[in-house]
């Protein structure tokens, strides 16, 4: 069979439509996921855009919180990443939540380093950068489980913070009590809550905003 | 002197293959020094896989850093070697190499396009692999790339089949199939602001495999399950495999010629390279050995080379007449060979576009179209790698939406062992009052078996809340794959939700069927080889007495 060259033309246009419809046609199923991303990430829209899903921030990460989001790491976590956020970094914060690259020498914090596009913007490792830079979620504090505002003084999570005393302070019976400005979303207090479920949980900006 | 190509070439990639599993490994061990568990944990790993490539990562990384720290002798330097392995990350598809960003073009194209911002940052990473794919042209898919030994596995397996007289096909594809991919990839990535090319790019899909490989390797030991296991990978390794598969039995190479969109684009850079094959006309002898050996499909005896060309030097290798060289060239082959330009053009090229253009979307849509989900069942891999439960107990914390509902179900431990008695923590709550449901609810849980048959292993169990919470206490019979069912009644009827547990490590019933289908392979290539054997012994004429 021979072709001319309009109906390569033609026939290449055709498949190019097929193939772009198909691929819009997913686009609903994307990004599903609401995670928490590495520090200094772009907001959601712009860092999927940018991330190149390299996995190199993963394994900088001295502290090993960074996940590729598969359908086998979200799992536990109910989450289900959709085409679009297949292998982006996230954290699980109750797995392993970020410790600020705290005890590492370095003048920054790794993964930001280690990032080839920016879609983790450089953060140096100063409190005041990292305050203003870092938002990677809020903490939401749950006054029906959380013992210290049920009769039991307990207090992990405020000595868990970095931020202690902006972030998170100590109210009667150790009672965490958030600033919503200070938290950086790290998810340190989430670690370390002693209740199950945890009473204190790290929300993703964007579901923390509604 | 003539170099000899191959052997280097080969080792270059071999390096390439084994630090997409070293830089991993690297970075796992470069976190237990960091939480200060290594040593605890190579002493109770000893003699397991898992503690000697701890052992073998710290003897390599400590070589050339006097040991001794904080005044103590014999210390192992933990600050020295944290600070050079920092120097070590990525895969093919970024890294970073003794300090050195690098980034494929292919992630940087598509990055920018994107994003629709060029960023400083990838700019630094870009510069060396662009310049290298300028001046010596597509050389990273000869060179670097290490999908080109699994395809050069692939090629020998097509031979032994040849040998079993099983003839596989030859199919001939487009070979402009590759840049009409490329351009709806980087079209794409422009409308949508969404990079896809990569979940088809071998490469990356390699190293991103390799990395959930040991990732899972190490997780599943910090649960107890030491040893080797084929767990962490994604549907990704089933599209590596299906992409091996074709190469065996449609045509050798034709992702690397004909489709892949990372070639097409290096085959664009590459296209005015500085370092190009050359033929000596004078010197050629025209024994076309340099046509058949070339992996690009090229014809390097029929000038002019064109910018396909990796510089994998196989055709300068070898040639016999050593006509054939690598030299520094700004315009391609200029002197036709006596007669051989007038040779017959490909006259199918254009005729077998469409088919492959379809091939290309259908392939990139199904690609698309699998759910991980379902598709990690198909490899045989066992539910492995849900939690990390370093140094903690595995975590199980899900959540689903009913109504106004939020559902929290979490466990404890996140993935039990047979047996032992666990704890399951049901908390319900009004999303916007916040306020927490207090009737009672019902639980049960199933044990999935194959082909869909479930057997009740608990409940059903009516709970009521204390402290705001519903506590069950379960136990379960056997690893496997368990379904929580919950009912609770939301206000409007009653509501029913099913949560995923896992048990143990169960394995997958597709490990047999992959198995079995392995095996039955072998055994039907070896009753191919004894008939061979026996049909020439018998074609073999046997001297009769008269």
């Amino acid at each position: 069979m021979r072709m001319t060259r309009r109906e390569f033309v033609k026939n290449t246009a055709a498949a190019g439509v097929v193939l772009t419809a198909g691929l819009v046609s997913l686009r609903p199923g994307f990004a599903r996921a609401e995670c928490i991303r590495p520090p200094g990430s772009l907001p959601e829209e712009s860092f999927l855009s940018r991330c190149i899903r390299c996995g190199r921030c993963a394994e900088a990460c001295p502290n090993r919180c960074i996940t590729l989001l598969t359908a086998g790491a979200g799992k536990s976590f109910s989450v289900l990443p959709g085409q679009g956020d297949q292998s982006t970094p996230v954290i699980f914060p109750r797995q392993q939540a970020c410790n600020l690259c705290n005890g590492d020498k370095g003048a920054e914090l790794l993964c930001t380093a280690a990032c080839p596009t920016g879609a983790l913007q450089l953060v140096k490792k100063d409190p005041e950068e990292i305050q203003a830079k870092v938002r990677m979620g809020k903490a939401r504090v749950d006054t029906n489980l959380c013992y210290s505002y049920n009769g039991k003084s307990c207090g992990v999570c405020v000595r868990a913070c970095p931020f202690t005393r902006r972030a998170l302070r100590a109210g009667i019976l150790e009672q965490p009590q958030l600033d919503p400005d200070y938290c950086v979303g790290c998810g340190l207090c989430e670690r370390v809550c002693i209740r199950y479920p945890q009473a204190i949980t790290v929300v993703p900006i964007a579901r923390g905003k509604v | 002197m003539r170099v000899p190509i191959w052997p280097c070439r080969r080792s270059v990639q071999v390096l390439v293959l084994l630090s997409l599993f070293a830089f991993p490994l690297l970075a796992r061990y470069r976190h237990y020094l960091y939480a200060r568990q290594l040593d605890k944990l190579t002493e109770s790993w000893s003699g397991t896989a898992q503690g000697k490539l701890l052992n073998a990562t710290d003897a390599a990384v400590r070589v050339g850093i006097p040991d001794g720290e904080g005044g103590v002798p014999s210390r192992r330097p933990r600050r020295a070697i944290l600070e050079r392995t920092q120097n070590f990350h990525g895969s093919a598809w970024s890294a970073r190499v003794f300090g050195v960003s690098m980034t494929d073009p292919l992630a940087g194209a598509e990055c920018a396009l994107a994003s629709r911002a060029c960023t400083g940052v990838l700019l630094v990473g870009l510069a060396i692999p662009l310049v290298a794919t300028l001046l010596l042209g597509r050389i990273y898919c000869g060179w670097i790339c290490p999908m080109d030994i699994l395809f050069g596995l692939g090629f020998k397996i097509r031979k032994l089949l040849e040998l079993l007289e099983i003839r596989p096909w030859s199919v001939r594809f487009w070979k402009g199939s590759k840049v009409v991919l490329l351009g709806v990839g980087l079209l794409f990535a422009l409308a949508c602001g969404l990079p896809l090319l990569h979940y088809l790019y071998p490469p990356a899909l390699l190293g991103r495999e390799a990395h959930g490989f040991v990732t899972a390797l190490f997780d599943r030991a910090e649960k107890g399950h030491l040893g080797w296991a084929l767990a962490g990978m994604t549907a990704a390794s089933l599209f590596l495999l299906g992409l091996l598969l074709a190469d065996i039995a449609m045509s050798p190479r034709f992702w690397c010629n004909c489709l892949c969109p990372g070639g097409a684009l290096y085959s664009l850079l590459g296209c005015f390279r500085l370092l190009k094959v050359r033929r000596d006309p004078e010197a050629c002898t025209l024994c076309s050995r340099c046509n058949e050996v070339c992996p690009r499909a090229l014809k390097p005896m029929v000038d002019p080379i064109g910018m396909e060309c990796d510089n994998c030097g196989l055709c300068v290798e070898v040639c016999p007449s050593q006509s054939l060289a690598f030299r520094m060239a700004l315009k391609d082959n200029g002197f036709p060979a006596p007669g051989v330009r007038n040779a017959p053009r490909e006259e199918k090229k254009l005729a077998a576009a469409p088919k492959n253009v379809v091939t290309a979307a259908l392939l990139g849509l199904a690609w698309l179209s699998i759910d991980s989900t379902q598709a990690h069942h198909i490899l045989g891999l066992p539910h492995y790698c849900y939690d990390k439960d370093y140094p903690q107990t595995p975590v199980l914390k899900l959540v689903e939406n009913v109504g106004n509902w939020e559902v929290q179900l979490t466990g404890f431990p996140g993935n039990p062992k047979p047996g032992m008695r666990t704890h399951l923590t049901v908390y319900i709550t009004d999303r916007t009052t916040r306020s927490v449901y207090s009737k009672p609810l019902t639980l049960s849980v199933h044990r999935q078996l194959v082909l869909g048959r479930e057997e009740r292993v608990y409940g059903p169990e009516e709970a009521m809340s204390s402290q705001n919470l519903f506590k069950l206490y379960p136990t379960y019979p056997a690893d496997g794959n368990y379904q929580v069912t919950l009912s609770f009644e939301d206000g409007e009827g009653l509501s029913t939700l099913r949560f995923p547990l896992v048990v143990g490590e169960p394995g997958s019933p597709w490990a047999v069927v992959f198995g079995s289908a392995g095996g039955l392979a072998c055994f039907l290539v070896v009753v191919r080889a004894v008939r061979i054997k026996r049909a020439r012994r018998r074609a073999t004429p046997v001297a009769v007495t008269p």
